[in-house]
């Protein structure tokens, strides 16, 4: 017997339902995972602060108090979401290799403001993908909140939120979305926050408002040379969804523009805005090429690690290298 | 009712709406009739939309409020006068009877209202709203003048206690007290706005209407019968304001009693939504069976003066009749934690079974029809002597009840924090840094203006969200409008705090003339003897 094919397909791009999509299904488990990735970071953390590493913020995560606590538990909530993003979408969990780097041992449990920058960013990323290329209202609504969360990091995060506002009403212009709608949005968010925390640290006390935009395009393309699995998916972007690679391509504005500053924040920002823009169930042919080119990174990376002040004194004091 | 395709140009040359309008107004539809959205936007004044429409149906137009009714056509039936939209005036002339009706005349109309009068007819156009007062204007006795009510008597009063206490505590400890209010008014402002933000937020992942088009909503009736209720209108225009529904298919009538002067007054100072109207009830008669015979809405609910429905109800409401079979009439609010009110009914139906009243229940049941439930809440604050948290966190649990507890008291506590909060935020603009040290703390000043600031980022964003999700996109860049509450708004809140304080019990009628006519709103006085 014959079965007809669903005339509904989902599309690659698209969620099914928020509902569907989350992994493991349930809160507490959900938690659970959390606070298990989390935990070999506290205890690198622990190490560290044994062999007299003293982890420092900036911004006003240096606010937070039990930084390196927190920390952890923001790269472990970053590495869940990950996991679920690849898990429900049928990515081979293998490409996030380029993650098992020393820098990231570092990013997670000693520098809390480079870890929240990257994690609030690119979820913003995948968010923001998710309202222009499957059309999720929700999207745009979680990029925007996200990306006033990667400003209270650094304030020149508010670069990302105005970039991402002018590409949003071009990338989502198939839907009909209304352009002054679409931009205040994504981006009111972000200038809300900024201007707050400007008042704020104006008449009150400071709160280490600090704009400055320090460019940095060696840093930029430094940041892609480092990263072949970010330049693999934009290629992937420019074939299959062109309108929405100029959403993709934001960070590496916001790399030029100096933030983040660190090139070991940045080489883990691009990375995780790759794992996090890789298209729905793959093929087996795309899943191999992705594999491998994951595989390189890694190589590369070790080889040739991204370096900041911070990440080598980390390496000095705790490792002696 | 269906408008003619003319209408947009008609308007358009006639200079009652300008291009933009016209294309905004096109874009909001969402199924309803191009003139109503107009005239629920506040855009065109519901005479004039008559006036043009009486041009493309090529009518005059008539006046009701100023033509004679001759009594001797007092004889048909004022119910189906009422649901066909016309009514027999007088003889013109020449012989013809003037006939008023708020319905295109086509021929088969004119003919069927020759019929039942037995003679030619001259028709003439006139609002919706005029022609339900013209018609209860003609079938109407006199009712019996109010009585002015007893003053109430001066006693110990709790307003001017607090008042007092405030102004105490500002000339004898200002720092302490103005960093109290602040921080008071802050909390409340930012809890609020917090609550307000979540649900926007959980909204954008949950479809209301279940499959419903936003076009084919349902026209809904709202029916608020009132009395004693002069301090309750500012609340209860700012819960019917934030029901969520196309204006354009909405309509809300204030079933206000002839004696009550005082909460009729309070209701056009109030200046509810433009498709309010207001209907004067007879004092001793039931205000809601009135209400339901001018409905024009497919569905009908009526709430109380202090009821605040969740702002979607009316959506789900319209969704779960839609998706039911036709048997179910209506459907109730469960749970119900303080009554059991907004029991939303398909109009038709209601009225064959004859309304709301003690006995519906059977009726429902004998006419082999069913009144399903709704998961949506109404909440009303408790009367006098009722624990209503525990009774409320007891049905609903604690989670709903937190959230329903903040939306009943949220609205009114941030329109009466924001005048403080936005006072603290003047003077810490305006004010030099050390003059501002002596009087509020650091760290005061900085929690409140975090309160203010967070609060009102969260208000706006909680807007744009739910216009966005909406589609009426126009509507987000505006949203930035909800972070300052009106001045009227707030001046009203203030004095209904006041009065609840002053006149708890407050039973008095003031002398002074009383308005009929608000502008285009139209005001029909009723007797049902």
């Amino acid at each position: 017997m014959a079965v007809a094919q669903s005339t509904v397909v989902t599309g690659r791009w698209q969620r099914w339902t928020w509902a569907e999509e989350r992994w493991p299904r349930s809160v507490g488990a959900r938690w659970l995972l959390r606070i298990g990735l989390a935990l070999p970071f506290a205890g690198l953390a622990l190490f560290a602060s044994a062999r007299g590493f003293d982890a420092r913020a900036a911004g006003l995560p240096a606010l937070l108090p039990a930084g390196t606590l927190a920390c952890c538990l923001a790269t472990g909530a970053l590495l869940a979401a990950l996991a679920e993003r690849l898990i429900r979408w049928e990515v081979p969990v293998r490409i996030a290799v380029p993650l098992l780097v020393p820098a990231m041992a570092f990013a997670g449990s000693a520098d809390l403001t480079g870890i929240l920058t990257v994690a609030f960013l690119a979820l913003a990323l995948e968010a923001f993908v998710q309202f222009a290329v499957a059309g999720q209202t929700e999207g745009a609504f979680r990029a925007g909140l996200l990306l006033a969360g990667a400003v209270l990091c650094s304030p020149v995060a508010v670069g990302y939120a105005v970039a991402l506002g002018l590409v949003a009403p071009f990338v989502a212009a198939e839907r009909g979305r209304a352009e002054p709608a679409t931009w205040a949005v994504v981006a009111f968010p972000a200038l809300a926050t900024l201007a707050g925390w400007a008042f704020l640290d104006w008449r009150v006390t400071d709160l280490g408002f600090d704009p400055a935009v320090a460019p940095a395009f060696g840093g930029a393309l430094l940041a892609v040379a480092h990263a072949p699995l970010y330049v693999a998916v934009a290629v992937l972007f420019a074939v299959r969804r062109p309108r929405a690679l100029a959403g993709y391509l934001v960070p590496v504005l916001g790399v030029s523009l100096g933030l983040p500053a660190s090139p070991v924040t940045a080489y883990l920002l691009l990375t995780v805005v790759a794992l996090v823009a890789v298209p729905r169930s793959p093929s087996r042919r795309l899943a191999t090429f992705l594999g491998a080119v994951a595989l390189a990174q890694w190589a590369l990376a070790l080889s040739w690690p991204p370096g900041s002040a911070a990440y080598d004194d980390w390496l000095r004091v705790v490792w002696g290298l | 009712m269906v408008h003619p395709e003319s209408l947009g140009p008609l308007l358009l040359d006639a200079g009652l709406v300008t291009p933009g309008q016209l294309a905004q107004a096109e874009a909001d539809r969402s199924g309803a009739p191009l003139g109503s959205v107009l005239v629920a936007s506040g855009v065109l004044a519901r005479r004039d939309l008559f006036r043009t429409l009486a041009a493309a149906w090529n009518c005059g137009y008539l006046d009701v409020s100023t033509e004679w009714l001759d009594p001797e056509f007092a004889r048909h039936d004022p119910a189906t006068l009422f649901r066909e939209a016309w009514l027999p005036l007088h003889h013109d002339d020449e012989g013809y009877v003037l006939v008023a009706t708020a319905e295109e005349p086509t021929p088969e109309r004119v003919a069927l209202i020759e019929a039942a009068v037995g003679a030619p007819v001259c028709v003439g156009v006139t609002t919706d709203w005029d022609l339900d007062e013209a018609i209860q204007r003609a079938y109407r006795a006199e009712a019996p003048a109010p009585e002015p009510a007893l003053r109430g008597a001066r006693g110990f009063n709790r307003g001017w206690l607090v008042a007092g206490v405030v102004l105490l505590a500002l000339v004898f400890a200002t720092g302490p007290t103005i960093a109290a209010l602040a921080l008071l008014a802050g909390a409340g402002y930012l809890l609020h706005a917090g609550f307000g933000f979540v649900a926007a937020l959980r909204g954008s992942r949950e479809p209301v209407t279940d499959g419903l088009d936003e076009r084919d909503l349902p026209t809904y009736t709202v029916l608020v019968p009132l009395r004693d209720a002069a301090a309750a209108l500012p609340g209860l225009v700012a819960n019917l304001g934030a029901l969520d529904y196309p204006a354009a298919k909405l309509e809300i009538i204030l079933l206000l009693p002839e004696d009550d002067v005082k909460t009729i007054d309070a209701a056009h100072a109030a200046e509810p939504p433009p498709t309010t109207r207001f209907v004067l009830v007879p004092a001793g008669v039931a205000a809601t069976p009135i209400g339901l015979s001018f409905a024009r809405g497919a569905q009908v609910v009526a709430y109380g003066p202090a009821d605040r429905p969740e702002p979607d109800q009316l959506r789900h409401a319209a969704a779960a009749l839609h998706r039911a079979g036709p048997a179910t009439v209506g459907v109730q609010v469960d749970p119900a934690p303080v009554r059991a009110t907004s029991s939303h009914f398909r109009t038709d139906a209601l009225r064959r079974l004859g309304g709301w009243d003690a006995g519906l229940d059977a009726r429902v049941a004998a006419a082999g029809c069913r009144v399903d439930t709704l998961d949506s809440t109404t909440f009303r604050p408790a009367a006098d002597g009722v624990t209503l948290p525990r009774g409320l966190f007891r049905a609903v649990g604690v989670k709903r009840a937190l959230g329903l507890l903040l939306r009943a008291g949220g609205g009114p506590a941030t329109v009466l924090a924001s005048p403080v909060l936005y006072l603290v935020f003047a003077a810490a603009v305006s004010l030099p840094r050390d003059l501002l040290d002596r009087v509020l703390p650091g760290w005061a000043l900085g929690t409140a203006l975090l309160s203010l600031l967070g609060g009102a980022a969260l208000t706006v964003y909680a807007a744009m969200m739910r216009a966005f999700r909406r589609r009426r996109y126009r509507l987000v860049p505006r949203a930035v409008l909800t972070a300052f509450p009106s001045p009227r708004r707030v001046a009203a809140t203030y004095r209904a705090l006041w009065q609840s304080l002053v006149r708890p019990h407050d039973r008095e009628s003031p002398h002074g003339s009383r308005t009929v006519h608000s502008g285009d709103r139209s005001v029909a006085a009723v007797d049902l003897g």
